[in-house]
């Protein structure tokens, strides 16, 4: 079905080209239209790669990688998307985001990619339903682009709009995207294309409801020895579909012209080179300017059914994307954190900033040096673009001898002017709805792309509004930097009117700056956490209970190093975490009390990690918290059924617990949870928020078991033995003394030559004495030689909730009312009519309405008449 | 006055009749032998076969009115029409031109306003599981645990 629209280009009616009956001549319309179709975004969970390598003789150059991608995609080795996604995740929410698909040449996914049969031969799929081809995506609503073709945004125009890529594996070290030599699939370059040979790869594209996708091109420094990744050409999105003559000169020329129609006009999206020395983009040889962007596709059979406006004033989109992307500071944070923080080293900040280069063409110019001639890539300085309303359209011009027809002819794109009296400021108004920064200096637009040139008054940033739409209106420079662009409302969870919200007026979640409760304060220095594993931990243990016995000199060295203190008292707890709690870098020896552990101690030295933090805070401050991410609790039936008590929502926390989350809260916002840990009590806390903000609910658990830990209780061991030993020398002393009182009592004796009966009971008594003294040593000797130290108890297992019983990641379990079988909504609204409050003349309504007043003044009926149209009002009247 | 019949094929409940009316024809109404309700008359008009099967009419000036009608014959072969006022498109126009707050409405579909009468099953449910993407523990012992020792 070909529908016909006016484009005021020519004067008349021009029409679309019938897809079901695509001219033959110059191209196979069908291939363009297949990889536009192929390309629908239809959502699909399942994380696959969809890029094969072509192989084989069907394939049409096994030279060649042939993918198709969107949104986010080239990462380098060890890049995997779980990886890209971490690296998006702060500062901004990965929500923001379309999915990341890294492919690479040593990527994990490098050997998975795909290629539809249809992007090799070229056949026509747009029998297939959209939703029958799958391909990869995450995210949220990204994928449909709120649309205003009535002027209003509402979420029910929301489109899917397709396209496509395609990449060619450079060198052997790089990866190059060509647009148009390698493209769509057919592998055919321009100058093929031109001999009748299907395979131009311009596609077209509806001006209105276009999803941008920025590319974010993940860079490794020295992968291409010149110039990193090399994007040649960019991609080229849109441009025209021809397939009808027109011969401008009515073939008085000399050669006459033929040239198409131009239906759609286009977006070029330039070179882009990222340099492997430095990391900045490179301007490449066409003045390579670009970050990246990806704009979509109106799925074409849509765009048939659609009565479109084209030269319309219905102007100004954008996405959520687009417009998280138009906060500067967070984009470039986001650049930064992936390039200096990310596995990508060398690259700087900013390689990715979105920035067009606009350029207007002139028909004067050197036809081959206009767009898209061949040798663009060595001698056209710059890149157009072109918007539609605007000042060019992009027209095949073919120069052929008509009176031989088989003689050889060349292409070459030639522009007409659409807009004579346009200014330069309609010029970049025209650019501005297209809500990318650009400017009209090669240059800066050159350098705009490494974030480096944002304060130049030639670097224009677009405006949007309150709905994240483009005005047209832009900001340059200096001002543009201080500008705030307007944040994107989501027609859906921004409703004007949920049930619970309240009066939206007095929604007021700022409390200021409350300050980062997920930081943990400074430990006291004389508590120090060790983290081992279960070797390292028993070594331990076995040391604090055998050094100072295994160790002949281990009383003297105990003495030194501990002086009476059982080395377990310095033992606060030991227990064992059942998650990985995160280390410093480099090993330590542990250290107890005023003794190290290191090798003068215990001879294979006890090494162990110190605690670290859970991860960080969205200062980038060290954290005790760990981010878990966020879910999206979608609406189902985007009424009243979606909250309470028609829907339950249960957040399960493992370690935790499960916690009721409001549906009033909920619905249309995003959960988050993050853990907070006290690696002393094992107390594991997470906190629920909305949206990661807003702090619901904080739920407490337990994560870790204590170790049950028996220790010799060495401090009182070694004060009993020193006891001991006291005792010994002051019995060594005393009998002594008391051998040395007896030899001079017996002396005595002997020297008087009597007896005497007192001096003979004193050395009795010493004689007693000194055996006494004798024993009480044998005792001690005793007591010393079987010594044994006590074992004492420093910690032991008490009963926790240590269980992942509902697994181990947090989830979410929503629990939705069902309709009766029987319901027909329908049915049921024209019957018994939905509840609502409106508040409107009748005429404005349709169908049935019941009301509950009515103003019936002026009707210049009888009382009973009014009463009786009062009573039908109130009892359903169909309008 | 003259009484012009038609058949309708509305709702009663419809306010703008006018695309399901089938004309039949007029007629003359004859002099009433008794007041007239200008809501509720019953008149007399000579017999048409045409007539017989109208349930809708319209009776002109001082009545001005739409009625919802009923034919029967009577012993002197006259039509008698009993009438009822179709006060809904009798005043249709300054109908349309009221303000109202309105409780139901077919072309709100179900939205936040709750609807108690809808037929909801409130004793079944259906469930959707979402999963975050991280957690702190890893499934299936793939983390080594950490043994923790604290010390002074």
């Amino acid at each position: 079905m070909a529908t016909k629209i006016n484009t005021d280009i020519w004067g008349e009616e021009s029409e679309w080209i019938d897809v079901n009956n695509p001219p033959t001549l110059p191209y196979n319309l069908s291939s363009y239209i297949a990889q536009a179709s192929l390309t629908g975004l239809q959502r699909m969970d399942a994380k696959i790669p969809y890029l094969k390598k072509a192989t084989g003789a069907t394939a049409p150059n096994n030279e060649y990688w042939r993918t198709q991608w969107r949104g986010l995609f080239l990462a380098s080795d060890a890049v995997d998307e779980e990886n890209v996604i971490e690296k998006l995740s702060e500062p901004m929410s990965v929500e923001d985001f379309p999915v990341v698909w890294g492919i690479g040449k040593n990527s994990p996914m490098a050997n998975s990619y795909y290629v539809y049969p249809e992007y090799i031969t070229g056949s026509n799929v747009l029998t297939e339903p959209a939703a029958a081809v799958s391909y990869c995506y995450k995210g949220l609503n990204t994928l449909y682009s709120p649309s205003n073709l009535d002027g209003e945004n509402e979420w029910t125009d929301a489109k899917t709009i397709p396209f496509c890529f395609t990449s060619q594996q450079g060198s052997s070290n790089s990866i190059n995207f060509r647009h148009r030599n390698y493209a769509m699939g057919v592998g055919q370059s321009y100058a093929t294309a031109v001999s009748g040979i299907p395979g131009n790869p311009i596609l077209s594209f509806n001006y209105q409801n276009i999803v941008i996708y920025p590319l974010l091109i993940i860079a490794k420094e020295n992968e291409n020895s010149n110039y990193g990744y090399d994007f040649q050409y960019g991609v080229t999105i849109g441009a025209y579909f021809d397939g009808v003559n027109y011969d401008p000169d009515e073939g008085t020329g000399t050669p006459p012209l033929q040239q198409t129609y131009p239906y759609i006009c286009c977006v070029y999206v330039g070179d882009i080179r990222i340099g492997a020395n430095d990391g900045t983009v490179r301007g490449g040889n066409n003045g390579g300017i670009f970050g990246g962007i990806a704009p979509g596709l109106f799925d074409l059979n849509e765009v048939e059914s659609l009565e479109m406006e084209y030269k319309g004033q219905v102007r100004g989109w954008t996405t959520q994307l687009l417009s998280a992307y138009q906060r500067r500071n967070q984009f470039q944070a986001i650049t930064k954190s992936i390039l200096t923080d990310g596995i990508i080293s060398g690259s700087k900040s900013g390689n990715t900033m979105i920035s067009f280069q606009m350029q207007s063409r002139s028909r004067l110019d050197t036809p081959d040096k206009a767009w898209i001639a061949l040798t663009a890539d060595s001698t056209s300085p710059t890149l157009p673009v072109f918007f539609q309303n605007s000042h060019y359209e992009p027209v095949l011009r073919q120069r052929r001898n008509l009176s031989n027809p088989n003689a050889s002819y060349t292409n070459y794109l030639d522009f007409i002017p659409l807009w004579q009296d346009a200014t330069k400021e309609d010029v970049l108004k025209d650019v501005a709805y297209l809500g990318f920064w650009f400017s009209e200096d090669a240059t800066v637009a050159g350098n705009g792309a490494t974030g480096e040139s944002c304060n130049s008054p030639l670097m224009h940033i677009p405006l949007f509004d309150e709905y994240g739409i483009t005005t047209g209106e832009y900001k340059s420079g200096v001002a543009a930097s201080l500008e705030d662009n307007a944040k994107w409302q989501d027609p859906f969870k921004d409703n004007p009117y949920k049930p619970g919200d309240g009066d939206h007026d007095n929604d007021d979640n700022d409390f200021g700056d409350l300050g980062n409760g997920s930081r943990f304060g400074r430990f006291p220095n004389y508590l120090k956490v060790w983290l081992t594993d279960v070797t390292e931990f028993e070594e331990f243990i076995n040391a604090v209970n055998s050094l100072y016995i295994t160790d002949p000199d281990g009383v003297q060295q105990w003495q030194i190093d501990f002086k009476g203190v059982n080395p377990s008292d310095y033992i606060v707890s030991a227990y064992v975490a059942p998650f990985e709690i995160p280390k410093t870098t480099g090993t330590f020896p542990i250290q107890l009390g005023v003794v190290t552990f290191d090798t003068s101690v215990v001879p294979s030295g006890i090494m162990a990690y110190k605690y670290a933090y859970l991860g960080t805070d969205s200062d980038g401050n060290l954290a005790g918290s760990y981010d878990c991410g966020s879910v999206q609790i979608p609406a189902y039936y985007g009424d009243f059924r979606d909250y309470a008590p028609y829907t339950s929502i249960e957040l399960y926390i493992p370690m935790c617990g499960t916690v009721n989350l409001d549906p009033e809260y909920f619905v249309g916002h995003s959960v988050n949870v993050q853990y907070f840990y006290d690696v002393y009590t094992m107390s594991l806390s997470a906190g629920v928020y909305r949206d990661g903000i807003t702090l619901y609910k904080v739920v407490n658990g337990v994560a870790g078991s204590e170790i049950p830990l028996t220790s010799l209780r060495m401090g009182d061991y070694q004060n009993a033995v020193h006891n001991i030993e006291q005792a010994l020398k002051r019995n060594e002393m005393s009998t002594a003394f008391g051998a040395l009182t007896l030899g001079a009592s017996a002396a005595g004796v002997v020297v008087s030559g009597g007896a005497s009966l007192l001096t003979a009971a004193g050395a009795l008594t010493g004689g007693k004495g000194i055996l006494q003294g004798l024993n009480e040593r044998q005792d001690l000797y005793y007591e010393l030689n079987h010594k044994q130290p006590a074992i004492s108890q420093t910690s032991a297992a008490e009963p926790q909730n240590n269980f992942c019983v509902g697994g181990v990641y947090p989830h979410i379990f929503i629990k939705r009312a069902k309709m009766l079988s029987n319901y027909d909504a329908e049915t049921y609204s024209h019957t018994v009519g939905n509840a609502c409050i409106i508040q409107s003349k009748i005429k404005d309504m349709s169908g049935l309405i019941k009301c509950s007043n009515v103003d019936l003044s002026g009707i210049p009926a009888t009382a009973d008449e009014l009463n009786a149209i009062q009573t039908a009002l109130q009892n359903g009247v169909y309008v | 006055m003259t009484i012009t019949f038609y058949t309708s094929t509305a709702n009663p409940k419809e306010l703008d009749k006018s695309g399901k009316l089938t004309l039949i024809g007029s007629g003359k109404i004859l002099t009433p032998t008794r007041g007239v309700s200008i809501l509720n008359p019953v008149v007399t008009v000579d017999y048409s076969a045409l007539f017989v099967p109208a349930n809708y009419a319209y009776i002109s000036a001082p009545f001005n009115r739409y009625y919802f009608v009923k034919c029967a014959v009577d012993t002197a072969g006259k039509i008698v029409v009993e009438c009822t006022a179709d006060a809904l498109y009798s005043w249709r126009a300054y109908i349309k031109e009221c303000d109202a707050n309105i409780i139901r409405a077919e072309q709100a579909g179900v939205n936040y306003v709750v609807d108690k009468q809808l037929p909801i099953d409130t004793n079944r449910y259906f469930t959707q599981g979402i999963k975050f993407d991280k957690t702190l523990f890893k499934p299936n012992y793939a983390v080594t645990p950490t043994y923790v020792i604290i010390t002074r």
